[in-house]
C-alpha cells in the first residue's frame, strides 16, 4: 500500500475545511457594528507587530502573542504547542485531532452587505497587522461606498492604483457609470467595464476572501452587496530566473525554477506549448496555505498514476509546507529508505522531459525544487544534458557514472576487505608498498578508513555551510594541508587517503547531489562488514542492499526497472544507455503504459487459464 | 480474464516473469553445482562425466512436466494448493510436510556450504557459526520480501554467476588437454548413468522449485518452455564446466578436488593480479544466499499452509534460524556434507520430484470427473 501522510481517513479537500465558530454576536459587538464609522484614512495599518507566522515555541496559557489567524477566527486564546504542529515521523499528521482543535475549521462565513461587518471580520482575523491595508473609496458619480483590502508587500500596488482604485473612482465617473455602480448589481459592470485586472472572480465567502488576501490578491467589497470581487494582483518581489545552482550543465538552457510558482509554471508552459498540459492547483499546509501544482500531460500520463498522486496529496494534513521536501517526505512510498523515491530538480528541462515520458511533476510555491514521480534508480544516473549530447558520449558517461556508483559505495570497503582478509588479491609489489606505507600507522585499516571518511564528511559540510570566500579557503586548507600533515605525521597512510578521496569523488560525480549524499551513508556499514567478514561480508551486504532496492517502488514503478524487471528496450533506449533519437519513437513503457506492471495471462483459479 | 497486474497501487499480487523464474531456478542449481560438482560425477563416470551432467537434465525435465500437467489440471496452483485437494486435508498436509523436510534439509546443507568453502579457501580462522549466522540473517530478510522481490534480485545476481562460470573455462582454456576426454564412452553407458546420481538429485530440486513457482509465473501455459530452457542451459553450463575441469586437471585429479571450479579460477592470472578465485566467490556466495532464502521462503509457506498460521512472514526467521542450527549440528564438516549430497539427497529428491508428483497425477486422473477441479472447469 502506498504510504500517505496525513489523515488516514482520507479527508478530501472539502473535508479539510475546518469549522469556524461564528463570531460572537453579543450586545457589545452588535452595538459597535451598528454605529456608522467615519470613512477612515486611505490606508490604515495596524500598529502592532505582525505575530509570528509559525508558532513554534511552546506556549503558556497566558502567552497570547502568538495567536495565529486561525486561532483568532476560532476565538481561541490557547497557544498551540510545537509538538502538535510538527508532523509525526510516521508520516501521519498529528493534525488528526490536534490540528482540528488548534486550527479550527473555516466554516463558510457569508459576505455581509454592510461594509463595516466585513471590515470587522478582517480586523478580527488579521488583528493588528501592520501590512494589511483597508482602502475605503466612493465609486462613480453617485459615491457608492466600497472597501478594498490587500496586504502591502504581496501585491502590485501600481496595478491596484492604476487598474482598480483609479478606474473605480475617477474613470467610472468620467465614463458615466455612476448609475450602474449605484444599482443592484454593480459587480457586473465593475468586472466587465471598470476594473482592468486580468483575473477576477466573485466570492460570497469571507473566509475565502481572507485566504485570497493572504495569497496576494485584492478583495473589493461594495456596500449593500453580499458578494465580493477578488482580483489577482499578486506582485511581490521575487528572484530573477537564474541558472540552477544544484544542477550544472555545460550545454543546454540556463534557466532554473524560482520560488514563485507562477514563474516556474510559466517556464514549463513556455517549453510545453500544448493545451494538454494540465496544471492542477491545490493548497497544502493549514498555516502556510502553500500553492502546489500537480503537472502532467493528459494523454501521456497514466490515469492511475495521476489519481494516485492526487489522492496522496489530498491526504496530506500538515501545518506548514516550507519546502517541497515536506511534500516529498509525506507522499513517498518508503520514507525510511536511504534511496530517494522521488526526484527533485531545479531544472525545467528535466521536468519537461519527465512530463513527456508520462510522469507527473509536483511544484510548490516558495521553493524552486520541483518533484517528479515516479522515479527509478537509473534515472539518477541521467544528467539533464545527456539529451543535449551525442548518444555515444551520453551512453559512455552514463556507464562511467554507474561505475562511479559502484566505486563510491564499495571502494573503501573493498580496500579494507582486501587488506584485512584477502591480501592475495593484491599484486605483490603493490602489497609491499602498502605494507611499507602503513608502517607506524597506529590504527587498523578499518578505523583508518572510517576516520578518513568522517573527516571528508566534515570537510564537505564545512565547505557547504561556510560563506563562499571563506569556504573555499577552508576546503583547500582542510583537503591539502590537513591531509598532507596527517600523512606526514603517520596518522593515516597515503593509500587510505587516496582510496577514500577517490571513492568520495566518484560518489559526488552523480548528477543528483542528494542521491550521492544519501548513498554515502551506506559506505560505513559496508566498511564494517568488510572489516569483520571480508568479501563474504561485502557479498552479504551487497545482497541486502540489492534486496532492499528490489523491494522499493516509486508510485507503483519498481525502483530497479528496467534492470529488474528487465526490459531490454527501455534499458537500451534510455536506461543505462541512450539510443539515437531516431529510435525513440515511443514513450518508455516504464511510466507511460501499464505494461511494466506484470499482468497474469492466466491467474490461478481461472477456468481456462486465459 | 486478466489478473490484477502487479505493480499497481493496490491489491498487488506476487507475479514474476517466466524469465525471472528461469533465472531463479538456474541460480538455485548452480549455487551448489558450480562449486561442488562435477567431482562426484567424475568419480563414477570418469572422462564421460560431462555426459552425466548433461543427461541429468532429461529426467529433471520429465519431472517438471509432471508438475506442469498436474498444475494445469488445478488452474496452475502449486503443490500448496492441489495436494490437499487431491489427497484430502490430512494426507495432503502430510505430503506437504515431506516437502517441508526436504527444503529444510537442503537449505541446511546449503547453509553449511559457506563455512565449508570459505573456511578452506580464505578465512580458516573464522568459526563456522559466524558464516551461518550471517547467512541466516541476510537470507531471512530476502525471504521476507517475497518471491517477486527476490526474483528480481536473482535477475541481477545470476547473470554475474553465469558469466563467471562461462568466462573461467575460457580463460584457462590454454591449459586444457582435450585428450583427457578420450575415449568417449570407453566403459559404456553404465558409468555415465551411475555418474548421474548426484547431478540428477540437484537437478530434481530445480523441478521441485519449478512446481512451487508455477502459480507465480506470468505465463504458466508457457512454463514448460521455460523448463526446457532451464534444462538446456544447465546442461550446457555444467557440461562446459565439467569438460573444463577434466581437460585442465585430468579426470583422475579432478575427482579428488573438493572445489574444482575454484581450483580452475586459481589458475587465472591477469598481469600481476592473481588469486582471482576470491572474486569468483562473490557471485557464488550471493547465489547461495538466494537459494537459502528461497528454500526458507518455501518452507515458511508450507508451514503456514499446514499449521494455519495467518502470516507466513512470521515464520521466516524462526525457520531460517532452525535450518542454520540444523546444518551446524548435522553437517559440521565437509565429509558429512559430501555424504549428504551423494547419499541422502538423491533419494529424497527422487521421492519429492518423481514419486509424489507421479502419484498425485495418477490419483488426480483416477478421480477424474468427480473431482471438484474438473467440475469447476466444466462449469
Amino acid at each position: 500500500m502506498p504510504r500517505t501522510g496525513g489523515n488516514r481517513e482520507g479527508a478530501t479537500k472539502k473535508g479539510r475545511r475546518k469549522r469556524l465558530a461564528a463570531p460572537p454576536e453579543d450586545a457589545k459587538t452588535a452595538g459597535e457594528l451598528a454605529a456608522p464609522r467615519p470613512i477612515p484614512q486611505l490606508e490604515t495599518k495596524g500598529t502592532a507587530p505582525l505575530p509570528a507566522r509559525r508558532p513554534e515555541l511552546p506556549g503558556k496559557p497566558e502567552d497570547r502573542s502568538g495567536d495565529g489567524l486561525l486561532g483568532r477566527l476560532a476565538g481561541r486564546r490557547r497557544r498551540p504547542s510545537a509538538r502538535h504542529l510538527d508532523f509525526a515521523p510516521e508520516g501521519r499528521s498529528v493534525g488528526g485531532r490536534e490540528l482540528r482543535q488548534l486550527a479550527p475549521s473555516l466554516r463558510r462565513v457569508p459576505v455581509n452587505k454592510a461594509l463595516e461587518t466585513n471590515r470587522s471580520y478582517f480586523n478580527q482575523a488579521f488583528g493588528p497587522s501592520w501590512d494589511i491595508v483597508y482602502r475605503d473609496l466612493l465609486m462613480g458619480a453617485k459615491h457608492r461606498a466600497a472597501l478594498v483590502i490587500y496586504i502591502d508587500g504581496l501585491v502590485n500596488k501600481d496595478a491596484i492604483q492604476e487598474f482598480v482604485i483609479k478606474p473605480l473612482t475617477l474613470e467610472a465617473t468620467m465614463a458615466g457609470l455612476g448609475g450602474e455602480l449605484a444599482g443592484r448589481n454593480p459587480l457586473s459592470a465593475i468586472q466587465s467595464r471598470v476594473v482592468s485586472i486580468g483575473e477576477l472572480r466573485l466570492t460570497d465567502d469571507l473566509a475565502e476572501a481572507a485566504d485570497r488576501v493572504c495569497g496576494g490578491e485584492t478583495v473589493l467589497f461594495v456596500e449593500g452587496l453580499d458578494r465580493a470581487l477578488v482580483m489577482d494582483t499578486r506582485g511581490w518581489r521575487d528572484r530573477a530566473v537564474t541558472e540552477p545552482q544544484t544542477e550544472v550543465t555545460i550545454r543546454g538552457p540556463r534557466e532554473g525554477f524560482t520560488e514563485t510558482l507562477k514563474t516556474s509554471t510559466a517556464l514549463i508552459r513556455h517549453r510545453l506549448k500544448t493545451p494538454r498540459l494540465r496544471l492542477e492547483r491545490m493548497l497544502v499546509g493549514d498555516y502556510t496555505r502553500t500553492d502546489v501544482v500537480v503537472a502532467y500531460i493528459e494523454d501521456l500520463a497514466r490515469r492511475e498514476l495521476v489519481s494516485e498522486v492526487r489522492a496522496r496529496m489530498n491526504k496530506i494534513q500538515i501545518a506548514s509546507v516550507i519546502e517541497s521536501q515536506y511534500i516529498e517526505e509525506l507522499i513517498k512510498d518508503n520514507p525510511w529508505s536511504l534511496f530517494p523515491l522521488i526526484q527533485s530538480t531545479e531544472y525545467p528541462e528535466r521536468v519537461v522531459s519527465a512530463l513527456l515520458e508520462g510522469r507527473v511533476a509536483i511544484m510548490a510555491d516558495t521553493t524552486p525544487f520541483a518533484l517528479i514521480v515516479p522515479v527509478t534508480f537509473l534515472s539518477f544516473l541521467h544528467s539533464a544534458e545527456d539529451h543535449f549530447q551525442a548518444p555515444v558520449l551520453a551512453s559512455f558517461l552514463r556507464i562511467v557514472r554507474g561505475i562511479c556508483v559502484v566505486i563510491g559505495l564499495w571502494g573503501s570497503a573493498f580496500y579494507v576487505a582486501a587488506v584485512t582478509f584477502h591480501p592475495e588479491l593484491i599484486p605483490s609489489q603493490l602489497l609491499e608498498r602498502l605494507v611499507a606505507a602503513r608502517r607506524g600507522v597506529p590504527f587498523g585499516v578499518a578505523i583508518e578508513i572510517l576516520i578518513l571518511e568522517l573527516a571528508f564528511e566534515v570537510l564537505r559540510e564545512a565547505g557547504v555551510r561556510l560563506p563562499r570566500p571563506v569556504g573555499q579557503a577552508v576546503s583547500i586548507v582542510g583537503a591539502l594541508v590537513l591531509g598532507q600533515s596527517a600523512v606526514t605525521a603517520g596518522l593515516v597512510s597515503p593509500a587510505g587517503v587516496i582510496v577514500v578521496a577517490f571513492a568520495a569523488i566518484c560518489s559526488l560525480s552523480l548528477p543528483n547531489y542528494w542521491v550521492a549524499t544519501n548513498m554515502r551513508l551506506l559506505r560505513y556499514p559496508l566498511v564494517l562488514l568488510g572489516a569483520s567478514l571480508g568479501l563474504f561480508g561485502l557479498s552479504l551486504g551487497t545482497g541486502v542492499i540489492l534486496a532492499h532496492l528490489t523491494s522499493l517502488r516509486s508510485f507503483g514503478t519498481p525502483y530497479l526497472a528496467p534492470l529488474a524487471p528487465f526490459s531490454f528496450t527501455s534499458f537500451v533506449t534510455d536506461g543505462l544507455l541512450r539510443a539515437p533519437r531516431k529510435t525513440m519513437t515511443r514513450n518508455p513503457s516504464l511510466f507511460g503504459s501499464p505494461t511494466m506492471g506484470l499482468a497474469r495471462s492466466g491467474p490461478a483459479g481461472n477456468k481456462d487459464g486465459a | 480474464m486478466r489478473g490484477q497486474p502487479a505493480g499497481t497501487f493496490e491489491g498487488e499480487r506476487e507475479i514474476i516473469t517466466n524469465g525471472q523464474a528461469v533465472l531463479v531456478i538456474i541460480g538455485a542449481i548452480l549455487a551448489v553445482t558450480a562449486i561442488a560438482l562435477p567431482g562426484p560425477a567424475i568419480e563414477e563416470a570418469g572422462n564421460d562425466a560431462y555426459l552425466s551432467t548433461a543427461l541429468a537434465s532429461v529426467p529433471a525435465y520429465v519431472s517438471a512436466a509432471l508438475f506442469y500437467y498436474t498444475g494445469r489440471r488445478y488452474r496452475w496452483e502449486g503443490p500448496l494448493g492441489y495436494l490437499p485437494r487431491v489427497f484430502g486435508q490430512l494426507a495432503g498436509k502430510a505430503v506437504l510436510l515431506v516437502h517441508l523436510v526436504f527444503f529444510v534439509l537442503v537449505a541446511a546443507a546449503v547453509g553449511q556450504e559457506v563455512p565449508s568453502v570459505l573456511g578452506a579457501v580464505t578465512m580458516p580462522l573464522t568459526p563456522p557459526w559466524v558464516f551461518v549466522a550471517a547467512t541466516v540473517l541476510t537470507a531471512s530478510y530476502v525471504a521476507y520480501l517475497g518471491v517477486e522481490n527476490f526474483s528480481r534480485l536473482a535477475q541481477i545476481v545470476l547473470p554475474f554467476l553465469l558469466a563467471v562460470l562461462l568466462v573461467v573455462p575460457v580463460m584457462v582454456g590454454r591449459f586444457a588437454e582435450v585428450g583427457y576426454l578420450l575415449p568417449i564412452l570407453g566403459d559404456g553407458w553404465r558409468p555415465v548413468l551411475r555418474g548421474m546420481a548426484v547431478p540428477l538429485a540437484i537437478r530434481l530440486e530445480g523441478a521441485i522449485l519449478f512446481a512451487f513457482l508455477l502459480p507465480h509465473m506470468m505465463s504458466p501455459r508457457r512454463a514448460l518452455r521455460a523448463g526446457a530452457v532451464i534444462s538446456s542451459a544447465l546442461a550446457l553450463v555444467l557440461a562446459v564446466n565439467a569438460i573444463s575441469v577434466m581437460t585442465v586437471f585430468s579426470p583422475e585429479i579432478a575427482s579428488t578436488l573438493q572445489i574444482p571450479t575454484l581450483s580452475l579460477a586459481r589458475m587465472i592470472r591477469l598481469g600481476a593480479v592473481e588469486h582471482l578465485e576470491t572474486l569468483v566467490l562473490g557471485p557464488w556466495l550471493m547465489a547461495l544466499m538466494l537459494k537459502f532464502a528461497f528454500y526458507t521462503y518455501l518452507a515458511s509457506r508450507i508451514l503456514q499452509a499446514v499449521s494455519g498460521v495467518r502470516d507466513w512472514k512470521a515464520l521466516v526467521f524462526p525457520i531460517a534460524a532452525l535450518t542454520g542450527a540444523l546444518g551446524l549440528y548435522l553437517l559440521p564438516d565437509s565429509a558429512r556434507l559430501n555424504a549428504s549430497l551423494s547419499e541422502v539427497r538423491p533419494g529424497l529428491a527422487l521421492l519429492v520430484a518423481f514419486v509424489v508428483p507421479s502419484v498425485t497425477l495418477a490419483v488426480s486422473l483416477i478421480r477424474g470427473r468427480g473431482h471438484p477441479a474438473r467440475q469447476e472447469q466444466a462449469g
